[in-house]
């Protein structure tokens, strides 16, 4: 890819691959309210494939005010197609088609991601991105049937490099080295040499091996230490590398949990993830571990040694891991998957997200209460049950506020929650649905990074609720 | 008259929106997205500026721009677009440069804040200057992939964005640049700092001060073009081999050398042109723009010479400053970080997979210097949409003085998305903000005025306990105790300013801050106050004078009227002299 191109700078977040998925997505927007324009765009901008833009309404002085998308001379003109036009003609790449209908129906179509908002959707196979704007609060909840990532990127880097459990050659390996030698020798063993034998040293004289906090970081670093004790401080520099990858000393375990977790489906073939995770389990059963990912950090130790561990030793244990590997999968997932698939398997990553139709009848309780945000969602609950009544948000006027205060008792019942501040109650009344620009544009821009995440399967996204309280301009997340 | 912003906003705000002129630097992917949620937040007089023209990498994410545009005016571009959806606003594009000596503290003065939308560090720097100078409130907003950050600035009260060097460049250690790079980045930064210090005015700050002597290159004949050349080629020698070569006599042995891990490989212009390997291993022939690839290493020698040659020529040399857009400077800046890699690399010979994968030094192509030279970032629509709109909910606060509930506003990818903490507090020791610093500019002649001039400028400060530091570490001190001891501080108040360092350029600017500790506190940012002088030399001036205008005995007598010795009222003196004792 040339630096000319115009997609330059995003590859470099997600990668050519994760361009490419997006460059095949399907997009569907319920609703042109400002915050799932706002929200589109930023998803056109990077070359989203194709989008499909559904609205009932026709264009109003309202949503030129707070609608960038909408120019001054649309008015009465459909606003699926008044945005439609103007969000396309700022990438020529990305295609789309639009529609003015009600009751449009979702199920006809594959999507890839569906933006709704003004409207709920209780229930879809999509992925699922609803947003509300509501005066200066705002709301995103995500949804995805099934999410399973691979690519989690976390920040860290967690490296698999067997010194609790080394394989044959390993073992072999480790165990010829001898800690006799001249300063230069010794103060370039590699530090995962140094861990091994720290290890043995400690079996050795405890009879076990150390297993929590305080036996690690405390006990285990005096083993270190004890193995360079006489050797000048300058030359010790691999023993202190040693001491600062102490974690790396013990079997990592954090590809355990998400096999446990994932329950494979019956049409096991339809689905590479589960393909790849019943590989796992097949081999973990013969071999006791999982297949060795290529990660291999830098280490201080000649150069000879590190390309030996790196190449010799390491390298083909992957590369034979990787070819049993592959036999298991029996050809239903191409190498370039498996190969990400095992270099990311300390990082995997599933979430069950609740549907909609759960939260709406129960939402999950939260223990702080007192977040602002939290008082926020239960009062945007209650705003949209007096809507659902009422046809129409409530404004300040008495008959109004008495009203959605008894909403607002019952919604606090429902998740146990004492009382609201009656000054938030004033305050929602306030806003009587307005929706405001800077808000959508926060928010949107927040949807649109969420909406990546869930395309390119990569990243962790939110699970599954953003509060944005756009006084504080202060967000909170909640699984309800 | 919007019905929704009135109905959110109360009357006040919404006028003093209304009626408020604002400044807007930049209008790249932030910028776009600041003119979007302003102009439908009720704005609606302002001034947009920006230098860059439109480039096919900015149509990802700068949604007023297409294709056409590519090659105008940023601000140009831009104010037509926004007047497409706004035609009554009253908007001002320029496309200029903030840098421009036209934009001075009175043309910051006329509007009633400044939102920065800018990536390039040294131009926010400025901008943060003269915000800080004009008493500016600036809104500051950057990103980098899905992560960013938007706050106000406002000067005395929170910190400025040179508060904290760190926040937007890494800071390296000098002997790390100067001595022992380990990573591409520190190379890099080596070849920044040489470009400042051999077409960029004097600065004692720069990590490199005094490895040359820059005098030959400032006097010398810019026609001659050979003695331009030999002098290239004499400064390459003494950089990349006798420097080196220096480095390495120390030890007796090469097993020596190795045991600290040092490999140092001097390399002369001759043998230099000579070497025409390509120190990479990714294969090259699929990458199609030339600037992308690694170059044989003699490309780089050839360069060095080439661009040195040029740069000197060019008008205007002697003011130069590294920019990630002047492609001089890149290129200059690519050749000497691979002549700097080659000086602390292996060969190659075993190929090392070190110095394929992970931070390890390896050569760099020119585009890979400029991006990481210019610290260029990811950017993306989404994360700029965020940062952008949380600029304007800050600006809100801003007119409506609500002071107290400014935040430091953080995105990230996850967690909670946004996390806003309490602004940070000037740090005491800034250089560009603090209310606890003074600065003076003194001149003087160095052959006649004595270093003791210094102290009694500190004394009449009414300052106690203090320690005076020049560029080597601590020259004169009340508080440290060694040199009060061994009568160190009388020998030094009389030497001539001439003498004071023994170096080749007796008359180059100098630099002391005067500190004065607290009692019983141990700490540089515990420290009561600090008073920085830059002492210019001066043959013609007899009495020493501070700034521009003020004589040395009218400043001294100025400022014991003042009676500083407490912070609050130096920050009070401060502001009253602000003008006049520039930064």
């Amino acid at each position: 890819m040339s630096s000319n191109d115009k997609y330059d700078r995003q590859v470099r977040i997600w990668g050519p691959h994760g361009q490419t998925k997006l460059q095949n997505a399907r997009v569907l927007l319920l609703g042109c309210d400002p915050v799932g324009v706002e929200t589109l765009k930023n998803l056109v901008l990077p070359g989203v494939g194709y989008v499909v833009i559904v609205d009932t309404k026709v264009v109003t002085e309202k949503d030129i005010e707070n609608n960038f998308f909408i120019p001054h001379d649309t008015i009465g003109q459909s606003r699926a197609k008044v945005v439609f036009e103007y969000l396309l003609e700022m990438n020529q790449d990305v295609k789309g088609e639009w529609h003015q209908v009600e009751n449009f129906d979702v199920k006809e179509q594959h999507y890839d991601l569906i933006i709704a908002n003004e409207q709920q959707l209780l229930e879809t196979k999509f992925n699922l991105i609803e947003l509300q704007t509501y005066g200066f609060v705002g709301r995103m909840r995500l949804y995805s049937p099934k999410c399973h990532i691979i690519e989690t990127k976390p920040m860290n880097q967690k490296y698999d490099l067997r010194i609790f459990n080394p394989f044959q050659e390993l073992k072999e390996y480790f165990d010829s080295i001898e800690f006799e030698g001249d300063v230069d020798y010794v103060s370039h063993i590699p530090y995962i040499v140094i861990l091994y034998k720290a290890l043995q040293k400690y079996h050795k004289e405890k009879g076990k091996y150390p297993t929590t906090f305080s036996e690690k970081h405390k006990d285990f670093k005096q083993v270190i230490l004890s193995l360079c004790e006489g050797l000048e401080y300058q030359y010790t520099g691999n023993f202190y590398e040693a001491i600062d990858n102490i974690d790396q000393a013990f079997d990592s375990e954090n590809w355990k949990s998400s096999l446990e977790s994932i329950e494979i489906e019956q049409d096991v073939n339809e689905d590479q993830y589960f393909v790849l995770i019943s590989a796992l389990r097949q081999f973990v059963q013969i071999h006791g571990a999982p297949p060795l990912g290529k990660a291999f950090p830098d280490m201080k130790c000649f150069t000879q040694t590190y390309v030996h561990l790196k190449n010799t030793l390491y390298g083909t244990k992957v590369e034979k891991d990787f070819q049993v590997f592959k036999t298991l999968c029996q050809n239903k997932v191409d190498d370039d998957t498996i190969r990400l698939f095992i270099e990311n398997l300390q990082d995997l990553k599933s979430i069950t997200f609740r549907t909609i139709q759960q939260e709406l009848q129960q939402p999950n309780e939260v223990e702080d209460q007192d977040n602002d945000c939290y008082i926020w969602y239960i009062l945007l609950r209650s705003v949209n049950e007096f809507y659902a009544t009422n046809n129409r948000w409530p404004n300040q006027e008495k008959a109004d506020t008495q009203q959605l205060q008894q909403i607002v008792e019952k919604q606090c019942r429902l998740v146990n929650v004492d009382s609201i501040p009656e000054t938030h109650v004033i305050e929602i009344c306030r806003y009587e649905g307005a929706k405001l620009h800077m808000i959508a544009s926060v928010l949107g821009g927040m949807a649109s990074q969420e909406a990546v995440k869930l395309i390119t399967n990569q990243f962790v996204p939110i699970n599954n609720t953003l509060i944005y309280d756009g006084l504080k301009s202060e967000a909170s997340i909640f699984e309800f | 008259m919007n019905k929704t912003l009135s109905l959110l906003y109360s009357p006040e705000t919404y006028e003093k929106i209304r009626n408020s002129n604002i400044l807007i630097i930049g209008v790249g992917g932030i910028g776009c997205e600041l003119l979007k949620v302003l102009t439908n937040s009720g704005y609606h007089k302002m001034t947009i500026l920006d230098l860059d023209t439109i480039e096919a990498t900015n149509l990802n994410r700068q949604f007023y721009f297409r294709k056409e545009h590519v090659g105008m005016s940023k601000a140009l571009v831009g104010k037509e677009s926004v007047m497409k959806k706004h035609p009554d606003l009253d908007i001002t594009a320029i496309h200029g440069s903030i840098f421009d000596e036209k934009y001075d503290v009175e043309f910051y003065t006329q509007f009633d804040f400044v939102l920065c939308a800018l990536d390039n560090a040294q131009a926010r720097e400025h901008l943060g200057r003269m915000c800080l100078k004009s008493n500016r409130i600036l809104v500051d907003a950057g990103t980098g992939g899905f992560s960013g950050q938007a706050n106000v600035i406002k000067r005395f009260s929170y910190q400025c964005n040179n508060c904290q060097p760190s926040k937007g460049a890494a800071q390296y250690a000098v002997c790390t640049i100067r001595a022992s790079p380990s990573q591409p980045v520190h190379c890099v930064t080596y070849a920044m700092a040489l470009y400042n210090l051999l077409f960029g005015p004097l600065d004692e700050s720069n990590v490199l001060a005094g490895l040359l002597d820059l005098a030959q290159f400032h006097s010398c004949d810019k026609t001659d073009e050979q003695l331009l050349q030999s002098l290239a080629i004499k400064t390459f020698d003494k950089l990349f081999y006798e420097d080196i070569k220096q480095g390495i006599k120390g030890f007796v042995k090469d097993e020596e050398a190795n045991a600290i891990n040092q490999h140092k490989y001097p390399i002369s212009y001759e043998d230099g042109m000579k070497d025409t390997h390509v120190y990479t291993t990714v294969d090259q022939s699929k990458i199609e723009v030339d600037d992308d690839k690694v170059q044989p290493f003699s490309y780089y020698v050839d360069l060095f010479v080439k661009m040195f040659v040029k740069i000197l020529q060019t008008p205007g040399v002697g003011s130069f400053k590294f920019d990630k857009d002047d492609w001089d400077s890149v290129r200059f800046a690519a050749a000497t970080t691979n002549i700097r890699t080659y000086n602390f690399t292996k060969k190659f010979k075993d190929i090392d997979p070190r110095l394929i994968e992970g931070d390890k030094m390896k050569y760099l192509s020119v585009n890979e210097v400029r991006q990481i030279g210019g610290k260029i970032i990811p950017a993306i629509a989404s994360t700029n949409a965020i940062a952008a709109a949380i600029q304007v909910s800050e600006s809100k606060k801003v007119l409506e003085e609500n002071w107290d509930q400014l935040r430091m506003n953080w995105i990230q990818p996850t967690y909670d998305k946004i996390a806003p903490t309490y602004l940070p507090e000037p740090y005491p020791t800034c250089n560009h903000c603090s209310p606890r610093n003074v600065y003076l500019h003194m001149y003087c002649n160095f052959d006649t005025t004595i270093f003791g001039t210094i102290v009694e400028l500190a004394k009449s400060f009414g300052l106690n306990d203090y320690d005076i530091y020049g560029q080597s570490g601590t020259v004169y001190g009340l508080h440290n105790k060694v040199l009060k001891k061994d009568g160190a501080n009388e020998r030094i108040y009389k030497k001539l300013l001439s003498q004071f360092y023994q170096r080749d350029t007796p008359y180059a600017n100098m630099i002391f801050s005067v500190f004065e500790h607290s009692p019983g506190k141990k700490y540089y940012w515990q420290l009561n106050c600090k008073l920085e002088l830059i002492i210019m030399h001066r043959a013609e001036v007899q009495v020493p004078q501070i700034s521009k205008t003020t004589k040395l005995e009218t400043a001294l007598e100025q400022l014991k009227q003042l009676k500083i010795s407490k912070h609050k009222e130096l920050c009070e003196a401060r502001m009253e002299n602000l003008d006049r004792y520039s930064f």
